[in-house]
């Protein structure tokens, strides 16, 4: 019969809340009382060693959470900039940089095609050169340099280069606009499609 | 002053910025101190429940979006407090083989392998036979001797679920079990009510 035990529960349970019930039987109240007081006393001894949820240990919390969030958005910045300079490197885009200038100035053509890119309306330079790899190591190198963002993909007949972060008339920019052959006035965002094939006159 | 509910808190910490700050504070003042005094009973240092309790309060704000609202925030959030626990425990080598998560399953195991004391010893009160009996029990079995002392303390079933992730029905048969799991550790006191 589970009827009675459960009320024998309920009786125990409402006893051990402070509650007793006066028809309950005396053992079930003075057990449950019993125990209500020595859980009370050893409530008090194990409440004494709790510490206080207080301010400063909020806000150690809120330091911690701080710099989680931190290290969450920076990471994807420097993994962005290692990955290319990685890939500049691997290129060997240092020791071969000072012998492309004559190459790349001696077989270059460029005609421009605007796209739309996230909205935005992107130019396109069609840059052919007699050695687009090398074209595409050299301004790659010297963008991720000049900390800009650069992102590149290969094409069927060469390679497609996207920067952002151009701007105009800047000293420090020279250097790549001589690669691509950008004019000074140029700024913001450009799509250079370096082709494989040879340079026409 | 009116009070943010668990919901609310939620949502502060989705907003972001000052919002989530404020979320954040509100979450720690809501339950900081019900779970530092939770990590105490179970047996962890003063400095160890506040290690416990930041890992718990991060975890929750780490994973707030992870919150799909099958079941109400306070229990999730009392279910990140318990795996912060088992998992802080665990790598201090202090839960046995047999202990796991805290879920019904895993504890009515745990309870059925726990042999019963077999301890007697001459007691002058009841009151002290109890005292000796209880201390016995919440080394045993602390999760259950800080259910009692959340009964005693006046706290609702429903509270008392939440805490232990637990429905409201459970959670009384949970108590059910309680009192059955301690008379091992009591019963013998009854005799001195007739002594």
């Amino acid at each position: 019969m589970t009827q009675p035990i459960e009320k024998e529960h309920d009786q125990w349970i409402d006893a051990l809340s402070g509650n007793p019930d006066p028809n309950a039987d005396a053992s079930i109240n003075t057990q449950a009382l019993a125990l209500r007081k020595a859980l009370g006393d050893r409530s008090r001894k194990i409440d004494a060693q709790v510490p206080d949820a207080d301010e400063v240990l909020f806000q150690k919390i809120k330091s911690r959470i701080q710099k989680d969030e931190k290290a969450k958005s920076s990471a994807p910045t420097w993994k962005a900039i290692i990955t290319y300079v990685l890939a500049a490197f691997a290129f060997g885009v240092i020791t071969t940089r000072m012998a492309l200038i004559p190459t790349m100035q001696a077989s270059r053509s460029t005609n421009a095609d605007i796209e739309v890119i996230d909205g935005h309306a992107v130019q396109t330079v069609t840059v052919r050169v007699s050695d687009p790899i090398k074209v595409v190591q050299a301004a790659m190198a010297e963008a991720v340099e000049l900390g800009l963002t650069v992102r590149i993909d290969q094409t069927a007949n060469g390679y497609r280069l996207y920067i952002d972060g151009l701007t105009s008339y800047s000293p420090k920019q020279e250097k790549l606009r001589g690669i691509l052959g950008i004019s000074d006035s140029a700024s913001g965002k450009a799509i250079f499609l370096i082709q494989v094939t040879e340079a026409k006159n | 002053m009116p009070t943010v509910t668990d919901e609310e808190i939620i949502e502060l910490i989705r907003n972001g910025g000052n919002a989530r700050n404020a979320g954040i504070r509100a979450l720690y003042q809501s339950v900081g101190q019900q779970m530092l005094r939770f990590f105490v009973y179970r047996g962890v240092s003063s400095d160890e429940s506040k290690d416990i309790l930041q890992e718990t309060i991060i975890k929750i704000v780490r994973g707030i979006d992870s919150f799909k609202g099958d079941g109400t925030a306070r229990a999730w959030f009392w279910q990140i407090a318990r795996n912060c626990l088992t998992d802080f425990l665990r790598k201090q080598s202090r839960l046995g083989d047999h202990e796991s998560v805290f879920d019904s399953e895993a504890w009515q195991k745990l309870e059925e392998t726990t042999p019963d004391p077999v301890e007697h010893s001459p007691r002058q009160s009841i009151e002290e036979c109890v005292a000796d009996g209880l201390a016995t029990f919440g080394e045993k079995m602390p999760e259950r001797a800080y259910v009692l002392t959340l009964q005693m303390d006046g706290a609702s079933i429903e509270e008392i679920g939440k805490i232990i992730g637990r429905t409201v029905a459970a959670t009384k048969q949970y108590l059910y079990e309680c009192r059955k799991k301690i008379q091992p550790f009591i019963s013998r006191c009854n005799e001195l009510l007739n002594a």
